[in-house]
């Protein structure tokens, strides 16, 4: 072989790791994604409530009130205006950070609505930090163990936990442990214990579908040539599976992760409304039964705004596990 | 006289986009202003490595994408000034064997019916006459006439890449692109299949645009060869004469590179190598885009592009040193 | 393929959804009563089998007398109803949405994912209940309508995916080239391919659906009466859990049961229709699962020619001394399987060949020959199910076969490395080149901290030519070319100077050029370090200019071995001549006619008894259909299996 190996090649020259926007350029295009997003789903609901057949200020009235009355309710709120106006209205409101007032306990919606969001976000996150201690160790262990009793007895609890209705573990829990045993508190948020009969209940759908979306992660990754070098190379077992490949099923997992929060948030409703937690799906559903519509609207518009940004976060996760977008792989 | 198939100053960049808004953030020309001319009933064969834009010049011959500037000449035409109508019309007469016959088949039709496919989008003759034409060439290309009812993945590689080929030549065209058509078929069958092209090229007269990395392959094809590199063509010229004495140290540098049964036996270690790979980095300044790896590379090559010019009657070569390459660069001698 | 479908989980499930559908289409006769007839005397009974319990009404009533069994069969009809019709109407709208956006990409793709965007981003069962809350009437209608307005989004982001795959795929482009229209393309040749996964997805979104359903029942916003739902139901049981356990139970139980049923009928179609989805444990063929603790080959004893020398078959601590014969390598005998759908599958049969240290052997084969299963045993890193079933192998004098994995890993890495054909897949693209050589060194080398091994890993990379180690080793593989890549393989295996490299198809991936500057490379370092090299190619021409012997397979069997410069001027085997035929011509500067042998390499569950390569043979005589050719050892390091040859006329061929 000729000369000595610096003058040999070119190879490993100005082409390794040139930076080309990188994390930042990732995250503001999803920022810019995301603002889309809220805006599109502003739209959406107003329209959509809106454009729903039923007259909100009839509904809202006894059956055979008088026209006048009607009509002066429908003035009270708004409705008579053609819908562009109360369109413009609405947004022209929303950009001072004003949601409408609650047709019926005259409000601020806004106020009404982030006094009840932190009691469910905490039940979020417990229930998202629930399922994934659970799901991520059972998902890498079904894996290890694939085709193996370990593997099918953990893939049959997740069919059968995926079947289960949320409700109905909510509301047998409530009877096993909080009317029958006493364990734990059934009613709204009074300190840790209450947490963990709702926590369970959100999180038991959950962690089914999270540990069959990490064992096919891994599996995938398992199938791959890098691993095969990494055991041409003499690396434990262990080591494999929680390093080479974990790392590499953890990108695609977070993106899921992130969609899950949206499956926690709806599933909160029903949850709240078992446990009477005093989140907003609680408040949202005390207010469709009122046909209160601001509320119900801005409900929607702030969980929908929370879930686009916990997404974002997501997005700005990714972007730093994975290589190629942190160091903007050339296209 | 009037070749087949002209190409024309051909160029073709795609834009490169990077940043949020995903704005365009400079292009990468994958064909640099390639002319040749393919003569009715020969075989061109079109040499290089991975990136050097064959395939891309392949797309643009068939019409597949639009060229950035330059002209494919088809019987004097261009097909890309044609309307839909007419483009669709016009593709019966060039057709596309390509590498891979898995995936170039789709999965869930049978043979006969993927072979019936052409007739059927040109809507010629009817269902009997589509089916009988169907099988007739199935056995011209020397399959038994009951896989016309198998699934492609019922078949051997071989036998995948014959039905590619019978699809090809249902709508009888003058010009046939293959594009790596036995890279990826086992040593024993390849030449089962270039025999088939060859046959078929004489008795059908067909004209064949023929292109690989495979040196081998291509040099058993083809009556004139032309070497590609970083999207441009550096030399060109008839196949045996152009493997005899290259007239371009990238040729050489090729055709050194091919490892050989005859030199069984330890490598011969006092020979250069070829140093470094392609760069597009180089291609931005001026100068000769292969100067980072050239052994002739002199003080003229960093400043002066050499365009492919005519260095012998039949031999054009975009070297300042063309001539001297078979002196200076007699290549390795075989044991 | 259809035999998978029937296991019993899967017909258990398909049991369950014929019982929904037979409950929807014949509620009025299947139930005992009618479900909205109203009985206040018999509020509140018990099942029948409790005490208070009355026989007519098996499972209960619930607060208002009403049958609670014929409650559920109604409530069936329901859920089955609505689901099935939200789906139909979703999977219609989704896949199509879906389709194109994935096929014409661009602005329409754009526009489909915001929308999905969107979509995704409502708490839909928020915006269901204030749309059907709002609307006063609560008809079927409806609730179909916002559940299939609500799941189009899943099925069109699945089908988007395999759509974007798809249109990349060589069979699309042709499809264009023969002068088809985009609509032809997407729906004869896209849309055949992603029917099976979109059949799948809608499966599993009828259990989904299924489940919404009862929870907006459940939420106050079912189906108006006359309808039933299994959701209002379990709400009125709710309210009355204290004195009507039955009411909880049994609806909820129904809602589990009929969506556990629909999920274990996704899951089997998934099996059959879509195995990529994964949804299931099913040990499909070929599949890696090689974390067990131990490889046990049921190995039959060899005819062992030579015996291994005394004591080196113990656990030596530190590196074996080469064994007696002066072996570095000794397979005898291999005989690898995979057990299949279809039954066992030999890969390989009856190999056996030697390398001495330092020595340079190569095997040439092509698809199906086994020499890449011959490799991948030497380390144990089959794919399980595959197991190496008889024979041995021996490194050093040390038997490998069935040694316990952790001694295994020492020798893994350490004293037999191994490089693979594609660099651009062989590195973990999430850890740095630098790590992933250091790993190498900490592993193997005793007492080497992470900084050394970091040196360490720097020199290897230097010495490999690349010529900026420092900064290569701090990039991740995608950064660095496919040449670089291969170099950093062959780095990583030679970190810790083993003594043998088994090198499968190296450069097959690489340009011809760079393929000559690694081989060259290569040649260096092995011999400045004094490695064995096993190198495997189909190409014989890469092995004849690297190797010293040669070992020729086909079908999984050996059918000639020998010194490489003999074996390439005087083959004996016809396929080895076959194939050195072949190299020669596209060598050679002169054009003619290809020699060619008919037929195509064998499938390996297939194989006809007798020389497996007498088919395509055309020295084939009778005994060759019908008796395998022994291998024969012709001269010292020479054998050939091929009954050409036979024992009595050693060194000349019998007939040619």
């Amino acid at each position: 072989m000729a000369a000595t190996p610096v003058e040999a090649t070119t190879a490993g020259g100005p082409e390794v790791g040139r930076r080309r926007g990188g994390v930042g350029a990732f995250v503001l295009q999803r920022l810019l994604q995301a603002l889309l997003v809220i805006f599109g789903v502003t739209c959406v609901t107003f329209f959509v409530l809106r454009l729903v057949p039923g007259d909100p200020a009839r509904l809202m009235l006894p059956p055979g009130t008088g026209e006048d009355v009607v009509a002066g309710l429908r003035e009270q709120l708004g409705t008579d205006q053609p819908l562009p106006v109360q369109f413009v209205r609405f947004l022209g409101g929303l950009l001072h950070g004003d949601l409408g007032s609650s047709f019926r306990q005259s409000r601020p919606v806004l106020q009404l609505v982030v006094d009840a969001v932190p009691a469910t976000l905490a039940l979020a996150a417990t229930t998202m930090l629930l399922a994934v201690g659970v799901a991520i160790p059972l998902g890498i262990l079904a894996a290890a163990r694939s085709g193996r009793l370990a593997d099918r007895s953990i893939l049959a609890l997740s069919l059968v936990g995926q079947s289960l209705p949320s409700f109905w573990i909510g509301v047998l829990l409530v009877l096993l442990f909080s009317v029958q045993r006493q364990w734990f508190p059934a009613i709204g948020n009074t300190g840790p214990a209450s947490y963990v009969l709702p926590t369970i209940t959100l999180a038991a759908v959950l962690v089914a579908q999270l540990v069959r979306t990490v064992r096919q992660g891994m599996l995938e990754v398992l199938q791959e040539d890098y691993i095969r070098t990494a055991r041409a190379k003499g690396v434990p077992a262990r080591k494999i599976l929680l390093l080479h490949a974990f790392k590499n099923a953890a990108i695609p997992l977070v993106t899921v992760l992130g969609l899950q929060v949206g499956f926690v948030l709806g599933g909160a409703f029903v949850v709240e409304l078992i446990f009477n937690w005093p989140g907003v799906g609680l408040l949202a559903l005390e207010a469709i039964k009122t046909r209160d519509f601001p509320v119900v609207q801005g409900v929607v518009i702030v969980v929908a705004t929370v879930f686009v940004c916990v997404n974002l976060l997501v997005d700005v996760v990714y972007a730093f596990l994975n290589p190629r977008v942190r160091l903007g792989a050339e296209s | 006289m009037d070749a087949l198939l002209r190409v024309d100053n051909l160029r073709k960049d795609y834009p490169v986009r990077s940043g949020a808004l995903r704005r365009a953030a400079g292009t990468i020309r994958a064909v640099d202003g390639v002319s040749l001319e393919v003569e009715q009933g020969a075989t061109f064969g079109l040499l290089g490595e991975s990136g050097c834009g064959k395939s891309t010049l392949a797309r643009l011959v068939l019409a597949l994408e639009p060229p950035t500037s330059g002209r494919v000449l088809f019987r004097g035409r261009d097909p890309h000034a044609l309307d839909r109508g007419a483009l669709k019309a016009w593709r019966r007469q060039v057709q596309l064997v390509s590498q891979d016959p898995a995936s170039a088949l789709p999965a869930r039709m049978r043979v006969g019916r993927i072979v019936e496919e052409p007739l059927r989008v040109h809507r010629i003759g009817a269902a009997p006459e589509r089916r009988a034409h169907a099988a007739e060439l199935l056995t011209q290309v020397g399959l038994q006439p009951r896989h016309v009812a198998s699934y492609q993945h019922q078949l051997s590689g071989g036998q995948r890449q014959r039905v590619v080929i019978a699809r090809a030549l249902a709508l009888e065209p003058a010009l046939v692109v293959c594009d790596e058509p036995v890279s990826a078929l086992d040593v024993s069958v390849q030449a089962q299949v270039l025999n088939l092209l060859r046959s078929l090229q004489e008795r059908l007269g067909l004209t064949y645009l023929f292109i690989s990395h495979d040196l081998g392959v291509v040099r058993h094809m083809a009556d004139v060869i032309g070497v590609m590199y970083l999207g441009a063509l550096v030399e060109r010229g008839p196949a045996a004469v152009v493997y005899a004495e290259p007239l371009h140290p990238y040729t050489r540098i090729l055709l050194d590179a091919v490892p050989s049964v005859r030199r069984a036996g330890r490598r011969d270690r006092a020979a250069q190598p070829a140093a470094g790979e392609p760069s597009r980095a180089a291609l931005g300044e001026r100068g000769c885009p292969f100067r980072p790896r050239c052994p002739l590379a002199g003080e003229r090559c960093e400043v002066e592009r050499p365009p492919l010019r005519r260095v012998a009657p039949d031999r054009w070569a975009a070297c300042h040193y063309a001539e001297e390459v078979p002196l200076r660069l007699p290549g390795r001698t075989v044991a | 393929m259809p035999r998978r479908l029937v296991r019993p989980s899967v017909l258990a499930g398909a049991a369950i959804l014929l019982l929904l559908v037979v409950c929807a289409l014949g509620a009025q006769w299947i139930a005992p009563h009618d479900p909205h007839a109203i009985r206040t005397p018999l509020r509140f009974l018990p099942p029948a089998w409790q005490e208070g319990g009355q026989a007519p009404y098996p499972l209960g009533t619930d607060q208002l007398g009403r049958d609670l069994l014929s409650r559920l069969v109604y409530g069936a009809r329901t859920s089955l109803v609505i689901a099935a019709a939200a789906v139909a109407l979703s999977a219609t709208a989704g896949v199509l949405l879906g389709l194109a956006a994935g096929y014409f990409r661009g602005p329409m793709d754009a526009l489909v994912m915001r929308l999905a965007d969107v979509q995704l981003a409502f708490p839909f069962i928020l915006l269901a209940l204030a749309i059907l809350a709002v609307s006063g009437e609560k008809t079927a209608l409806r609730i179909i309508v916002v559940l299939a307005v609500a799941d189009w989004v899943v099925h069109a982001r699945v089908i988007r995916g395999r759509v974007l795959v798809e249109r990349e795929r060589e069979y699309v482009r042709a499809a264009r080239a023969l002068g088809a229209s985009h609509a032809r393309v997407m729906l004869l040749y896209v849309l055949p391919v992603i029917l099976p996964t979109a059949i799948v997805i809608a499966t599993l979104e009828l259990a989904v659906l299924m489940l919404v359903e009862s929870i907006l029942a459940f939420l106050g916003l079912g189906i108006d009466p006359p309808g039933v739902s299994w959701g209002t139901i379990l709400a009125d049981g709710r309210v009355n859990v204290a004195i009507a356990w039955w009411m909880l139970a049994f609806p909820g139980a129904a809602i589990f049961l009929a969506v556990l049923g629909v999920n274990l009928l996704a899951d089997g179609l998934a099996d059959v229709l879509d195995p990529r989805l994964k949804l299931t444990g099913r040990y499909t063929r070929w599949r890696r699962s090689w974390l067990r603790r131990r490889s046990v080959p049921t190995a039959t004893p060899v005819r062992d020619l030579t015996p291994p020398p005394e004591g080196s078959g113990g656990e030596p601590q530190g590196r074996a001394a080469v064994g007696q014969e002066g072996t570095l390598l000794a397979v005898r005998g291999l005989r690898v399987e995979f057990p299949t759908d279809d039954g066992v599958v030999t890969a390989v049969r009856d190999v056996s060949f030697a390398l001495a240290p330092r020595g340079r052997l190569g095997i040439v084969g092509e698809s199906g020959s086994g020499k890449t299963v011959t490799a991948l045993s030497v380390i144990g890193l089959l794919d399980a199910p595959g197991r190496v079933t008889a024979g041995s192998i021996r490194f050093k004098g040390r038997e490998l076969v069935g040694l316990p994995e952790r001694q295994l890993n020492r020798v893994r890495g350490g004293e037999v490395a191994m490089i693979f054909q594609d660099p651009g897949t062989s590195l973990n693209p999430t850890l740095k080149i630098g790590y992933q050589v250091a790993e190498a060194v900490t592993l193997h080398r005793q007492g080497v901290g992470r900084e050394a091994a970091r040196e360490q890993a720097v020199e290897a990379l230097r010495l490999v030519s690349i010529r900026d180690p420092r900064r290569v080793a701090d990039a991740y593989p995608f950064q660095i070319s496919g040449g670089m890549q291969q170099r950093t393989m062959i780095a990583m295996a030679l970190s810790c100077s083993p003594d043998l490299l088994i090198a499968d198809e190296p450069t097959t991936a690489l340009d011809v050029t760079t393929q000559d500057q690694i081989l060259r490379e290569l040649d260096a370092l092995v011999d400045r370090l004094g490695t064995g090299v096993i190198l495997i190619s189909h190409d014989l021409s890469v092995v004849a200019e690297f190797t010293d012997h040669t070992v020729v397979m086909y079908a999984g069997t050996v059918c000639e071995t020998g010194p490489t410069g003999a074996l390439v001027r005087d083959p004996k085997h016809p396929y080895t001549q076959a194939l050195l035929a072949a190299a020669e011509e596209l060598d050679v500067t002169e054009r003619g006619r290809l020699g060619i042998i008919p037929g195509d390499p064998p499938d390996p569950r297939e194989r006809p008894p007798g020389c497996p390569f007498a088919p395509r043979c055309p020295q084939a005589m009778e005994v060759c259909r019908v008796q395998e050719p022994a291998p024969l050892r012709l001269a010292d390091d020479v054998t050939v299996a091929c009954h050409l040859y036979r024992e009595e006329t050693v060194g000349r061929p019998a007939a040619r």
